[in-house]
């Protein structure tokens, strides 16, 4: 049984009391008819343009689709091996605890390990660590970070964007942010510089001073998992750069054409090289220079991955991600131009119209669509395969999971439709005759193919008319069908009146009193009948 | 007044990084130049930023932080530029000061600061005055005072008077303090007072014949005062005495002394020897040493003292001294720094606390011992901690229809409190995990009670069973000003577990901190008029964001 069935028995349960409500229902889908097919694939077309182009009803079912696309695509980004993530992780410190203490360690213990990456020719050193704040307990220690920062030229750092609510409770103006600069090509009277901006800035002057500086934020989407990064944003006119696009901007990296960016992810959950921060210190204060060397050329992330810092995202690879490697994606997919970019919606509602369209042609071409019906489950394969092919071979993602399910909407409202229409016509499923019905006399009458489809579907559109068209299972009032011509039947009772009509029916009664028993097959005995009244009319 | 003699010889016993500092003096190092976006108002102040987020990790963590919640107010008062015998170490403590009141769950709007020039007789009024004009019944107060302290013979009563030195030198005797903070503290709901400064000029001009490291200095002002009460050990001192001096009652306030009053406290490059250890402990470097999930003041006192005592040679050993309620937990925070003390706390105790133990009278309590094996949360501990948070003047009364409970039969008891409120009744049976919220339930939400009118629980649609073991069952009845949100969404499942019609909260160190925080704040402090800083507060607005509890603990024995 199929969940089209399961869906009719409710009807089929309230038509058996109440045969009127019964016929009613029929005859107003006879008069709906094929303009349904057409009419409800015109519904969808709006709906999933409405839904495409900018007012999505369930984001959710895109928001799981991408991120199965992420995690089955056959061949993944690879992730780039010159991004490195230097890691305070749980072993780190375990081993620093001894002489450090919790963290978070004094920041001399920061600035030695980065100068010595610098010197061992790392291409950039970025903080996802904030220093919002002046540690007061350790003076000596603020005082050595600082005169590191004062001597680097490849460090960056973060800052954080606050609540965009908080700009009017800010005293910092857009044009104070060093690392901020004007829109290109924007007019100078657009240009609000006494603009403010609420955000968190690092402590330190000789932060400030260098510039190197841009935003961390992540905005996740509604179910809280990041796909997006917003590489920046513009406030006042002034373009306020996310801090992988600081990188992109001092170190000469194309720069992404879009503010909003969806994350090209690397395979697995720790898709970086990774080394223990502990190790660097050790490093660092051995000399052990080829440790350094290694990292020349490199891009070194440093952040932490243990448990109780708490940095950890849902992404679509994992619940529960290191922000450490979040960012590194994106400085990864900065770097090397590789967000995704995402078919435009206008291309993916015309891929929506033109199946639609499609699914409305066979449903009107009665015999293909029950063909079609059987292997409809096809359809979404197809489309996902399609989409899982986008983004293994190209950053394009072709994600076809809403198309999909507007056709599978489609098409499950046309069967529906199309089931109580054959049912009416038939004279089965909810539109099966009563008990009471069914009592009286069987009679069947052939009608030569020479009658039109319109003429035998009026005779039983009429008020009152008991006569129903004869289908072998399986196929409809087509051509292979009509060409025999048309066989009616009809259970007769004794108040049963005749319909009004123009074409002569010559009933015959088929005999069915010692065959009603638990055997009796109504259409062996329509079938038995119509081929004896065909051979007996030709 | 005179310069007092030297007696008490004294020493510091420097920790080996600063050993050579003895003969070569340290300088502090130069305070790094601030970025001009961070010296100005820069939307953090603002609140409503909860939604913000980030990769990354800070350098400096928000765990050990409390709520910050418009009714928390902070005085801030440090003296660093005396005339003379100057502290510049007290340019750190001011830093410290304002960062343990933010730590304590004061906004950055209600933390008033008053140093140098400021800090006179009429200033200190004149702070205190304006301060009693925004604070509000119920409201929480810390004063933090920075500098020299004096002790000088009072001719009148006959006896040596403790005294706080003001920038130009003139004294404010501890009594009279009082006298300033007693409208603000007779109204708070809870009082902090915290005192780096010292009393006794003995050690500290002993110190000085020694030439001790430049690092080093006495927060003590031999100019303030006189020779004969160098060495008096005066009981009368305020850093003893109980809360009557202040209009409250010992459980509400709590005085924390940097030293006894016969002691100097010294000021280092790092700040107050007090307050720099203070701030050390209470961001992760105190051991939680009865295992409740909380540090409770008795436990920072011993925490300071143990790093005191490690860094400071005997004769020269200032002792952080504890007056008033010593339970008192200023920040119920679910932070990794408490739950790192948890795990490297010490085993726990032979004999857990008994319920409603007093308040700390004046004392240290021993410093923790350095076990690192993770251990069990003691849920009467947690049960004693949420207690000791109450207003001891709101009286509660739970009164059980029997001291014994057999095994099998139910639970009968009679709730009264002096005030309408809210009751909540929380469970903590004879086996140390079983620590429940009994009421209100899924069954009985209906848990308003009117002043001076009995209340019997439990009610006839519920019923609470005794099953064993035998042994000695707890319940804590809180009556509540406002009610307070032990919702699914403030206690998710990883806290508390449905145990019938009642809540079973989980034994580990963040349930109980988030029932800790669930219990001792009001539900509304989610709304914005009582977070947001721009809000008016008035009475009405005070009284609905209210957090002031009365309580009462009873145990009852489960016998066969």
């Amino acid at each position: 049984m199929g969940i089209t069935d399961w869906l009719l028995k409710p009807l089929g349960w309230l038509f058996a009391r109440r045969p009127d409500w019964r016929d009613s229902f029929g005859r107003l889908l006879l008069w709906i008819g094929r303009s349904y097919y057409w009419g409800l694939a015109v519904v969808f077309a709006l709906v999933g343009g409405w839904n495409l182009l900018g007012h999505p009803f369930d984001n959710q079912l895109a928001h799981d689709s991408f991120d199965l696309l992420m995690r089955q695509r056959p061949i993944a980004y690879p992730a780039d091996p010159d991004v490195i993530v230097l890691d305070i992780d749980e072993a780190s410190l375990a081993a620093m605890g001894s002489q450090y203490g919790r963290w978070p360690w004094p920041r001399e213990v920061l600035g030695q390990v980065a100068a010595k990456m610098e010197a061992g020719g790392a291409r950039a050193i970025i903080f996802d660590i904030l220093f919002s704040d002046e540690d007061v307990a350790n003076p000596a220690s603020e005082a050595s970070f600082d005169k590191y920062v004062l001597s680097s030229g490849k460090s960056f750092f973060p800052a954080v964007r606050l609540n965009p609510a908080n700009d009017g409770a800010s005293q910092v103006t857009v044009a104070m942010l060093k690392f901020a600069q004007p829109e290109a090509g924007l007019p100078a009277s657009h240009v609000n510089a006494p603009r403010t901006v609420a955000l968190i800035p690092p402590y330190f002057k000789s932060i400030y001073d260098g510039a190197r500086v841009g935003t961390n934020n992540i905005y996740p989407d509604t179910d809280n998992v990041v796909r997006w990064y917003d590489s920046y944003e513009t406030v006042g006119g002034y373009r306020i750069p996310s801090l992988p696009y600081r990188v992109a901007q001092v170190l000469g990296w194309p720069l992404p054409a879009r503010a909003h960016n969806l994350i090209n992810w690397p395979k697995g959950t720790t898709p970086y090289r990774t080394l223990g921060f502990a190790r660097a210190l050790e490093a660092a204060r051995g000399s052990d220079d080829a440790f350094f060397a290694q990292l020349s050329g490199k891009v070194i992330v440093i952040g932490s991955t243990a448990p109780d810092l708490n940095d950890f995202k849902a992404t679509p690879m994992d619940s529960r991600y290191a922000g450490i490697n979040v960012l590194a994606a994106v400085v990864d997919n900065i770097k090397n131009n590789r967000f995704l970019r995402p078919l435009s919606p206008g291309w993916i509602w015309g891929l929506e119209l033109l199946m639609l369209a499609a699914s409305a042609q066979l449903f009107t071409r009665t015999n293909q669509a029950l063909t079609v019906a059987k292997y409809f489950f096809i359809v979404p394969a197809v489309l996902l395969a399609i989409s899982l092919l986008s983004v293994s071979i190209s950053d394009l993602l072709v994600d076809l999971s809403v198309p999909a399910a507007v056709v599978l909407g489609y098409f499950t409202f046309a069967k529906l439709f199309d089931t109580n229409v054959r049912g009416f016509i038939s004279g089965t499923g909810p539109f099966t005759a009563t008990a009471q019905e069914s009592s009286g006399n069987l009679q069947v009458a052939c009608l030569p193919a020479s009658v039109t489809r319109a003429q035998v579907l009026e005779l039983l559109a009429q008020r009152g008319s008991p006569v129903k068209l004869w289908e072998p299972e399986s196929v409809g009032l087509g051509k292979r069908w009509v060409a025999q011509g048309w066989v009616l039947w009809r259970w007769v009772s004794p108040s049963c009146a005749t319909p009004q009509t123009s074409l002569a029916i010559t009933w015959l009664d088929v005999p069915t009193t010692e065959a009603q028993g638990p055997a009796f097959s109504l259409a062996t005995a329509i079938a038995g009948a119509a081929t004896g009244a065909t051979r007996e009319k030709s | 007044m005179s310069t007092c003699g030297c007696v008490i010889r004294a020493t510091l016993l420097l920790a080996a990084g600063a050993a050579t500092a003895q003969q070569q003096p340290q300088a502090t190092p130069p305070a790094v130049k601030q970025s001009p976006l961070s010296q100005v108002r820069n939307g953090r102040e603002a609140g409503n930023n909860a939604q913000i987020l980030t990769t990354g990790i800070r350098s400096i963590p928000d765990a050990g932080y409390a709520q910050a919640l418009p009714s928390n107010h902070a005085l801030i008062i440090t003296v660093s530029e005396y005339q003379k015998s100057p502290l510049p170490g007290v340019l750190t403590d001011r830093k410290l000061g304002i960062e343990l009141a933010k730590r304590f769950g004061v906004p950055p709007q209600n933390i008033v600061e008053l140093s140098e020039q400021q800090v006179t007789r009429e200033g200190l009024k004149q702070a205190f005055a304006n301060m009693n004009q925004v604070m509000m019944p119920g409201d929480k107060l810390y004063v933090y005072f920075s500098g020299h302290g004096a002790r000088y013979f009072n001719k009148t009563t006959g006896q040596c008077t403790e005294s706080l030195v003001m920038q130009d030198m003139r004294v404010v005797t501890n009594a009279e303090f009082a006298n300033m903070i007693k409208p603000l503290s007779a109204k708070a709901d809870k009082t902090v007072v915290m005192l780096d400064s010292c009393h006794s000029g003995g050690v500290a001009l002993a110190a000085g014949s020694r030439s001790l490291a430049a690092s080093y200095r006495p927060k003590f002002s031999p100019e303030a005062s006189s020779p004969q009460c160098s060495l008096a050990v005066n009981l009368g001192s305020f850093s003893l005495a109980r809360g009557i001096d202040f209009h409250t009652t010992d459980h509400n306030m709590v005085i924390l002394a940097a030293a006894r009053n016969n002691e100097v406290a010294w000021d280092t490059s790092k700040g107050g020897a007090m307050t720099y250890n203070f701030e050390q402990c209470l961001a992760g470097g105190a051991a939680d040493a009865d295992h409740s999930g909380a540090l409770s003041m008795q436990e920072l006192a011993a925490c300071v003292q143990a790093r005191l005592d490690k860094t400071q040679e005997d004769a020269a050993r200032q002792h952080a001294t504890l007056a008033g309620n010593g339970a008192l937990v200023p920040s119920f925070s679910e932070g990794p720094s408490n739950s790192a003390s948890a795990a490297n706390a010490p085993a726990a105790p032979a004999n857990p606390p008994s319920p409603g133990s007093p308040p700390a009278a004046a004392s240290s309590a021993p410093p923790p011992a350095a076990v690192a094996a993770p251990v069990a949360i003691d849920t009467l501990a947690t049960l004693n901690d949420i207690f000791n948070q109450r207003d001891d003047r709101w009286q509660v009364d739970a009164t059980l229809a029997s001291p014994s409970l057999k095994i099998g039969s139910n639970l009968s008891m009679s709730v009264h409190s002096a005030r309408e409120g809210f009751v909540y009744l929380f469970y903590r049976g004879s086996q140390p995990d079983s620590l429940y919220l009994l009421f209100p339930n899924s069954l009985d939400s209906s848990n308003a009670i009117k002043a001076n009118q009995s209340l019997k629980l439990p009610r006839q649609d519920w019923s609470v069973t005794a099953l064993g073991p035998k042994g000695t069952d707890y319940l804590m009845v809180m009556v509540t000003d406002t009610p307070r949100d032990f919702s699914a969404l403030a206690l998710p499942a990883e806290y508390v577990s449905q145990a019938g019609a009642f809540e079973k909260i989980r034994p580990t160190a963040q349930a109980v901190a988030r029932i800790g925080q669930a219990a001792t704040l009001s539900a509304a402090v989610a709304k914005k008029e009582c977070q947001s800083a721009d809000a008016k507060r008035d009475l009405g607005v005070a009284r609905h964001c209210s957090n002031v509890f009365g309580a009462t603990l009873v145990s009852l024995q489960e016998t066969d």
